[in-house]
């Protein structure tokens, strides 16, 4: 037996556009991943009816559940509610799904969702308005106007389609509630020029073709502002698709679907909106739980001496600090000078600061409690391989020195003081979980290059840092289903 | 006392004591017995301040007919075609303030006053008709767009002339701005949230004397007959307090002389022309007092305020309030809290200019 590559599942949900991804497998060089698509197809789910009684359509519901990506339990108020697995509400039940991510060698994370929705409501808006009809669309890319044909503001155009999408836009707020954060909505395809060849898909009605495609950017546009808005990702592929503002023949299936090659033309842009999404989200669910782990093996009356003392930190710089060796521990790789320490223990447990990295996608099991860094200026995780870091005081504040971190291990330094730079010099990405040290900082997860650590997280500002997803769920039952309802 | 005296054996309706002091607020009905009775089905066309958006959203419970000409595309839903201005008033105009706003209106619409005033700019990309900002808040794609849907508006402000049956028009202020070019007013002052940009030596304020709304009634009158020579006219006066006054004088002292100035004309144009009647929306409130009449900030009219103009309207015009079925009853249940606010909101221009103030300074 050969161990091949683990795949990364993409579920693809929603009309009938998913279908061409079915079990198919994709790999991207860059980013490189392993993608294998998994197809459920929602005939009965459209963006008009995504929500209803205030929760996500049943057959919605029921895949998330069949698929495994979801939990069904039953609410105080007796009513039954799913939430996303990894987002369990219970303690017990997010240690479990941690665990499961741990056995699996893979990151505590939502389930990578593609939606499919808007082309049912695209055409029946289309038929509503009429052939013969046409309006004027903001930025328009070259379409102009349909000789002829009346005009309607685009306002009314927009706000019918902003209503048939409505129940979509409500449901994507849900699910980016229920934990699901790694959700793109894949936007409306170009349209074919061939308007006889599109008209079965339009009840008869031949709907112009540039009608058509100014209704898709228009639809398009609801749709990322509501992705954007919600949190979660959308992925335009005009410009991988469309030639001259219409369907590139080459990727037309039967007048309104499109083929694999136009699969295969624009998963990059698929792969690339994923990554972005992901930027400052991977793997958040873990840390939380283990800050949640780190609170309970560590009480609050026990501060940062029990958690050093627990976790083994010890003083790098020991010898030039005579007042860390209190603090020195079996695995001794943190240095601070005296009256860093000195601050550090007064502070306690207190929410002043912390810093945990970890290199992607290693499993929560080995974990430290980022706890235990809640109360320090800042800390380096050494993920699952050693980590070579070159420690550089500031000026006169010693020399530099050379630190192999083992695995598992914590280095706690001072960036005010000392900036480290990892040896050999490497643009792998860790991502670091950010408690905040005041009332008015957000927790965060930012993703940094491992040779370019920052002298003050809080005040990163480059690609990929985020505030760290919060989760509110609400969940009901309705007509013997469960079904999620925003908070 | 003389027996000859000309008060003995005035009818209650003439008395205070009789039908105003001391009477239940849901009894005082000031009906007017020269005024006719509206017939079911009549098709009444409606125009005015904000308050008028209340008679308008009553009249199907009344049993006549709100007569729409301008309703909307058919694929937008009906919240939606509201949310835009459609439907609202019988043709999408917005909210007609003024007296002088509503005979340019007709004057607009019939070739009589082609104003000078350009597309207002609203925001980088956007534009607003000057004579009707607040139909939606995103404005128009381009001003080819505006100009186009205007034209299409003017036609039907001009079926609605001409298939009306009966007009109510509910007069609200007597302040505006204007065109130094042309006189063309604006339902608001440009620059103050609504787009376009306040130019000094262009736009000018204006605070309408009663002579002035008397001849802007009468050039509505004149225009509106000469196409539907049968039109009947209902006049009212908003109930609702001035937001802001731009004058020297305390909102509360412009409000009374603005009132008062609405009320007058009111009287006078009754005079001059056959076929118009007024209805005492203005006297209602006023009978019931601030603490019936309105919520906490003294200028929104509750719904049982609301409730009980209509009921008088129903009366007075002898209509049924028994609604049709789906229809909005006259009088709602009594669950309602008589606190609450309107169930739909009113889209008031004024509460933009408001805002606009909070922000910054009107240009």
């Amino acid at each position: 037996m050969t161990h091949v590559e683990r795949l990364e599942p993409l579920h693809c949900l929603g009309e009938s556009h998913c279908l061409r991804f079915r079990d198919r497998l994709y790999r991207s060089e860059q980013p490189a991943r392993l993608l294998h698509a998994r197809c459920h197809f929602l005939p009965s789910v459209e963006a008009s009816n995504f929500t209803t009684n205030g929760g996500l359509h049943q057959d919605l519901a029921a895949v998330l559940l069949a698929a495994g990506l979801c939990s069904e339990r039953r609410s105080e108020d007796g009513t039954f509610v799913i939430e996303a697995t990894h987002r369990a509400s219970t303690f017990a039940e997010r240690v479990l799904a941690a665990r499961h991510a741990a056995l699996a060698d893979e990151p505590l994370q939502a389930p990578a969702l593609l939606l499919f929705a808007g082309d049912k409501e695209l055409h029946s808006l289309a038929v509503a308005i009429g052939p013969g009809v046409d309006f004027e669309l903001p930025d328009d890319p070259g379409y102009g106007r349909l000789p002829g044909a009346e005009r309607v503001p685009y306002d009314t155009v927009e706000a019918a389609f902003a209503a048939r999408l409505a129940p979509f836009v409500l449901g994507l707020r849900m699910l980016h509630e229920a934990g699901f954060d790694r959700t793109l909505v894949h936007g409306l395809l170009p349209r074919v020029r061939d308007d006889a060849r599109n008209a079965q898909w339009c009840h008869g009605v031949p709907i112009a073709a540039v009608v058509r495609s100014k209704l898709a950017i228009v639809g398009n546009r609801l749709l990322a502002a509501a992705a954007r808005d919600a949190g979660l990702g959308f992925v335009d592929v005009w410009s991988d698709l469309a030639t001259d503002g219409h369907l590139d023949p080459r990727f037309d299936l039967d007048g309104l679907h499109a083929n694999h090659a136009a699969t295969e033309a624009s998963l990059p842009t698929v792969v690339q909106r994923l990554a972005e999404l992901e930027a400052g989200h991977a793997n958040a669910a873990q840390y939380e739980l283990q800050h949640e782990l780190a609170v309970e093996r560590s009480p609050a009356a026990e501060p940062c001496a029990a958690a050093f003392a627990a976790h083994g930190f010890v003083a790098w710089s020991a010898a030039q600090q005579p007042g860390l060796a209190g603090l020195t521990a079996e695995r001794l790789v943190a240095g601070f000078d005296g009256s860093a320490v000195q601050a550090l223990l007064e502070v306690g447990w207190g929410r002043e600061c912390g810093l945990v990295g970890l290199a992607e996608g290693t499993p929560g099991e080995a974990l430290p409690p980022p706890a235990g860094a809640a109360s320090l200026r800042a800390a380096v995780y050494a993920p699952r391989q050693p980590l070579h870091v070159r420690c550089m005081p500031g000026e006169g504040a010693g020399p530099a020195a050379s630190l192999t971190l083992a695995p598992g291990s914590l280095l706690v330094f001072d960036p005010a003081r000392v900036s480290l730079q990892c040896e050999p010099p490497t643009a792998d990405v860790l991502q670091m979980f950010v408690l905040p040290r005041l009332p008015a900082e957000a927790t965060q997860v930012v993703r940094l290059s491992k040779a370019a650590w920052p002298a003050d997280p809080f005040r990163v500002v480059g690609t990929g840092e985020r505030d760290a997803p919060r989760i509110a769920r609400r969940w009901r039952e309705i007509a013997g289903r469960t079904v999620a309802t925003s908070s | 006392m003389e027996t000859n005296c000309p008060y003995r054996g005035l009818p209650d309706r003439a008395v205070w004591r009789q039908c105003v002091g001391r009477r239940a607020i849901d009894t005082i009905l000031p009906l007017d017995d020269s005024i006719a009775p509206i017939v079911r089905g009549t098709r009444i066309a409606s125009a005015g301040s904000c308050f008028a958006q209340r008679i308008a959203e009553h009249m199907g419970g009344l049993g006549v007919e709100h007569l729409v000409t301008e309703p909307g595309p058919s694929f937008l839903a009906a919240p939606d075609r509201q949310r835009l201005g459609y439907g609202i008033y019988s043709a999408r105009y917005g909210n007609v303030y003024t007296a002088e706003q509503l005979a340019q209106l007709v004057e607009r619409a019939y070739g009589h006053f082609a104003p000078v005033e350009p597309v207002w700019r609203k925001g980088n990309d956007r534009h607003v008709d000057p004579f009707r900002p607040g139909i939606n808040h995103t404005g128009f794609v381009s001003v080819e767009e505006c100009l186009e849907d205007r034209q299409r508006h003017l036609a039907a402000v001009r079926a609605a002339i001409e298939r009306a049956e009966v007009f109510v028009f509910t007069l609200g202020l007597t302040e505006a701005w204007r065109s130094r070019d042309d006189g063309a007013v604006f339902p608001v002052c440009p620059g103050c949230g609504h787009g376009g940009d306040f130019d000094a030596s262009r736009h000018a304020f204006v605070d309408f004397r009663v002579d002035e709304v008397v001849a802007a009634l009468d050039r509505f009158v004149a225009v509106a007959r000469h196409h539907n020579p049968a039109l009947r006219i209902v006049l009212t006066v908003s109930p609702v307090p001035l937001l802001a006054t731009f004058t020297e004088r305390h909102v509360l002292t412009a409000t009374t002389a603005a009132k008062a100035v609405l009320r007058v004309a009111c009287d006078e144009i009754r005079r001059r022309h056959r076929g118009i009647d007024y209805f005492p929306s203005l006297e209602l409130v006023q009978a019931g007092g601030p603490g019936w009449a309105f919520a906490d900030d003294r200028r929104t009219v509750l719904p049982r305020a609301v409730e009980h103009i209509m009921a008088c309207f129903a009366a007075q015009f002898g209509l049924d309030t028994t609604p049709a079925p789906g229809q909005l009853p006259v009088v709602a249940p009594a669950a309602e809290p008589v606190t609450a606010i309107p169930r739909q909101p009113v889209a008031c221009d004024e509460d933009t200019i408001l805002a606009a103030m909070l922000q910054e300074p009107c240009r």
